[in-house]
């Protein structure tokens, strides 16, 4: 520098620099400029900032709720729950809420794709659809149909149908439909059980909004199972009070679930003995004359209240009390959950507590117990549910090389069956494996080809609730013009059967979709309405129901008057190399699995313990001090089937003898969010079904906790200051 | 008084001088990277917007609503789809060469499913909650505001759209009409 620069200087020098970058500062925002785009194909409906409502049904369980979806810009942003509809008059669960992340998961195929480098590379390679569809029509035409078989999970009941008939016209296999879910509620053994006393293959009714007094063996009706959203507003409905009456409320569980902790007493019976309770229950009834006269005595013959007390550790006092209780107000139900049929003697167990509802007369009462009617169309009811000893046949079956060609849809086998039931090595054994998955989940990774479906907000169709008061059949249809290029796998199935001629294309006429759907519910058309205006009320309303209650009572079963006989459970496998009980319970946020992928699922807190993300397992405070374990300890749980590990949670609300775990984690696929997080715990389970209802027998699974020496800390919203049994050793 | 030392060691100045050099250097950098609101858009074909021409559209007949129907019924105006452009211009023909690559280009968008890219031009900051539908129901002409876009080859800002702008017009309404429309509510909501 040629000028010297003093102090002075460098000061005067500073300031205005750092006056100028400030002012620089302020000018930066008057200048930006805001760029618009355009579509290139504006959405058909709607103007632009206008947001437009459309009625569909949530598919993410079973229940088949409806909901209405704002759309803007062709976009989906929120979904609610249909005010109209009646199953659910616009309330919805979390999963329901957060299928918007279905809709635009980053992890969702675009393309159909055909897996080049084999399977379980994940090299897939995008194909036409036109290819796609030849490709499979060749593979169908050239094997054996009766070597062709289909696996379904999560299937609506318009699919169900297509299904049905295609693999019926083609004479393949009977299509199996079997999901984590369905078993964990015992959905199959429900209805099974239905048909069994009650003459009827349909899912009782019970009716929890007109009870004064509700007894459930296990089933955690507020948080998962079967029609949550459903018996929730039943739920809020006996305890809004008629008359008075708040309604009195028994959950006989081992561990201590939501609906346990709204209920007014939680009785934590040894796993296995829900229906010998039951059983006791009834017979102090029956004994004491507290029904009033029940015609089947003979029933409780064989019952000893003592040796129930001692098996269950529900002392014989309580029993009394809880009799009592329950025949205290007139409208009683006892419910059946599904660990009622997730050990051995499901059937008895499960007739147990069915005859509970029926010693005190409550069958098609009130309050009580009651069957669907019927639709006495063809074609409109729940998709049937497929035992896991069905599911085993069918893994025997392709292990022996017997199936040539699968397709699997909606159903994820690889994660939610037991590793030792052997679907993966079977797998090996067919030749073709075709997937209808919209993501990569861990079968559709080992799939040769994947045609993806639309998700279920940009698809058509129409479900029947599992479980509904009247007749409700569920519209579907797209909230926006699909996002990539994916199929209605109804579209695919009518295409190949249109390719295939013959019976197939007589039994499956239809061109496409809508023209099926179109055809087929006309039939629920009144008199006097145009068929366009019938379809335009369809997807206004987004359905058609009945818009009063419609039921039947249950006829009354001879079984009822046979001595019914349960064992104590025994203990299994060896007491001592596996102390605990595993009581494993599906999450309310990821269910069985299926909602693993969508992080807002992930990260929506369990509402007992609070933990979001990872795998946990609930241990007694004393159980965990007798282990040497505490809160965020890593343990080992090993089963005779296998092993996972889990952070431990210490949790008061469970029994001694036994630990539980949340099934939903433990993904290997399936996308970012469902990779790589917690444990699957169906590892534990032993994977021989039941021989007397044919179930996977959850509940009976024993395991040991081993501590490994390390620590991970939950993800939790709550602290555990101040709470008192986690006060151990500082750590 | 004692006059202020200059600083003499020259090992200091150039210390100095180079940090002041790299300080000025980062002043002026941020400056530059942040006036370039280009680089927050994506696509941006060499940072121009699509070359769209007003003038000759309005002098061949198209009404402003037509290809802007959200100023009619919408909550936002909006700009045309490329599936409304490509609507006429698949099928008309363009009598200047000029006119000629436009279209060309055009269907190049449309041929690539690409959105088209427009600067916009008439901006409101967020807090500013501007319906058209009440306005053209009361009668005002696009050009109150617009300025005449028949005669701009070029979309320009007519008028610098500000509160002052706005109220000018709103306080000279009926009686009846002027408390809710100098109302803060009534565009700040």
């Amino acid at each position: 520098m040629s000028k010297r620069v003093t102090r002075r200087d460098f000061l005067k020098m500073s300031a205005v620099t750092a006056a100028t970058s400030v002012v620089s500062g302020c000018t930066v925002n008057l200048q930006r400029t805001e760029y618009l785009e355009s579509y290139v194909e504006p959405p058909e409906e709607g103007l632009p900032g206008e947001n437009l409502w459309y009625a569909s049904t949530c598919r993410q369980c079973a229940a088949g709720c409806g909901i209405i979806v704002r759309v803007g810009g062709g976009r989906a942003h929120k979904i609610e729950g249909n005010p109209l509809h009646p199953l659910n008059r616009g309330k919805l669960c979390a999963r329901g809420q957060a299928a918007l992340q279905e809709l635009y998961d980053p992890d969702r195929l675009r393309n159909a794709v055909r897996q080049t480098g084999g399977r379980g590379t994940q090299q897939f390679e995008p194909l036409y659809w036109e290819d796609a569809l030849a490709l499979l029509a060749g593979k169908l035409r050239h094997v054996d149909p009766a070597t062709v078989a289909f696996l379904g999970g999560n299937l609506s009941s318009h699919l169900w149908l297509v299904v049905k008939r295609f693999m019926k016209a083609l004479g393949a296999r009977k299509p199996e439909v079997y999901t984590l879910g369905d078993e964990l509620e015992g959905r199959q053994a429900l209805i099974r059980g239905g048909e069994q006393l009650f003459g009827v293959p349909a899912m009782p009714i019970f009716d929890i909004a007109h009870a004064d007094v509700v007894f459930s063996f296990g089933a955690n009706f507020l948080e998962t199972w079967l029609s949550p959203v459903y018996y929730s507003r039943a739920y809020a409905q006996m305890r809004r009070g008629q008359l008075g009456n708040r309604g009195y409320v028994v959950q006989f569980e081992p561990r201590l679930s939501s609906t346990a902790a709204s209920a007014d007493e939680w009785v934590a019976l040894r796993p296995g003995t829900e229906g010998l309770v039951a059983l006791a229950l009834g017979k102090i009834i029956v004994e004491e004359g507290l029904g009033g006269d029940s015609p089947f005595t003979a029933l409780y013959d064989q019952v000893s209240v003592a040796e129930v007390a001692g098996a269950s550790g529900v002392p014989a006092e309580e029993l009394e009390r809880l009799a009592r209780i329950f025949v205290g107000a007139p409208g009683q139900v006892a419910i059946p959950g599904g660990a009622v049929t997730a050990h051995g003697h499901g059937t008895a167990a499960s007739m147990a507590v069915h005859a509970l509802n029926h010693t005190v007369a409550q069958l098609g009462q009130p309050g009580g117990v009651y069957l669907p009617v019927e639709a006495d169309v063809y074609g409109f009811a729940p998709p049937p549910v497929s035992t896991y000893a069905d599911v085993c046949a069918l893994i025997e079956d392709m292990a022996a090389g017997r199936v040539k060609l699968l397709l699997i849809h909606g159903a994820n086998p690889l994660f939610e069956l037991p590793v030792t039931a052997g679907f993966g090595e079977a797998l090996a054994n067919v030749p073709f494996v075709v997937s209808f998955s919209p993501t990569i989940d861990e079968t559709a990774a080992r799939a040769d080809l994947i045609l993806p479906d639309h998700p279920n907000l940009e698809g058509w169709g129409y479900h029947v609730p599992a479980v509904a008061d009247r007749l409700v059949i569920s519209g579907q249809q797209p909230v926006i013009q699909p996002l990539y290029d994916t199929r209605a796998t109804v579209d695919v199935l009518l295409a190949l059967a249109q390719e295939l001629g013959g019976d197939l294309s007589r039994t499956l006429p239809w061109p496409n979709e809508v023209e099926f759907l179109k055809e087929v519910t006309a039939v629920w058309q009144e008199t006097g309405t145009s068929a366009e205006s019938f379809w335009a009320g369809w997807r206004r309303r987004g359905g058609f129901w009945s818009e009063s209650e419609q039921v039947r009572a249950p006829s009354i079963s001879e079984q009822f008057d046979v001595p019914l006989a349960l064992t104590a459970p025994g203990s299994g496998d060896d007491p001592v190399d596996y102390p605990f009980h595993l009581h494993l319970y599906p999450s309310i946020s990821l269910f069985d699995g299926r909602g693993a992928n969508k992080s807002w699922l992930q990260e929506t807190p369990d509402p007992m313990t609070t933990v979001s993300w990872q795998t946990w397992i609930e241990i007694h405070p004393h159980t965990a001090e007798r282990l040497g374990v505490q809160d965020n300890d890593i343990v080992r749980v090993i089963s005779p089937a296998g092993e996972v590990e889990a952070i431990v949670y210490v949790y008061p609300g469970i029994r001694e003898d036994v630990v539980a775990m949340p099934v939903g984690q433990g993904h290997e696929d399936y996308g970012r969010y469902a990779q790589g997080q917690g444990s699957n715990p169906v590892r534990l389970l032993v994977p021989t079904a039941d021989e007397d209802t044919g179930t996977l027998p959850w509940a009976a699974a024993r395991v040991q906790i081993t501590p490994t020496g390390r620590r991970r800390s939950l993800a939790r919203l709550e602290s555990p200051e101040g709470v008192t049994f986690l006060r151990g050793p500082e750590h | 008084m004692i006059h202020p030392q200059p600083i003499q060691r020259r090992g200091l100045r150039l210390t100095f001088g180079a940090a002041l050099l790299v300080f000025l250097l980062m002043i002026i950098a941020l400056v530059l990277i942040q006036q370039d609101g280009a680089t927050a858009a994506e696509d941006l074909p060499s940072g121009e917007a699509f070359p769209y021409n007003h003038q000759k559209h309005v002098a061949a007949g198209v009404e402003c609503v037509f290809c802007h129907p959200g100023a009619l019924n919408g909550a936002v105006a909006g700009v045309p789809s490329v599936q409304k452009c490509v609507g006429c211009h698949q099928n008309i023909q363009v009598t200047s060469t000029e006119g000629q690559a436009n279209v060309d280009l055009l269907m190049h968008y449309w041929d690539a499913s690409r959105p088209l890219q427009w600067e916009k031009t008439y901006d409101q900051p967020d807090f500013v909650y501007f319906v058209h539908r009440p306005h053209i129901a009361a009668g005002v002409n696009c050009e109150n505001c617009h300025g005449d876009v028949g005669q701009m080859t070029v979309v320009r800002l007519a008028y610098r759209i500000n509160m002052g702008f706005c109220l000018q017009c709103h306080r000279r309404q009926a009686p009846d009409k002027v408390d809710r429309l100098v109302s803060c509510a009534t565009c700040h909501h």
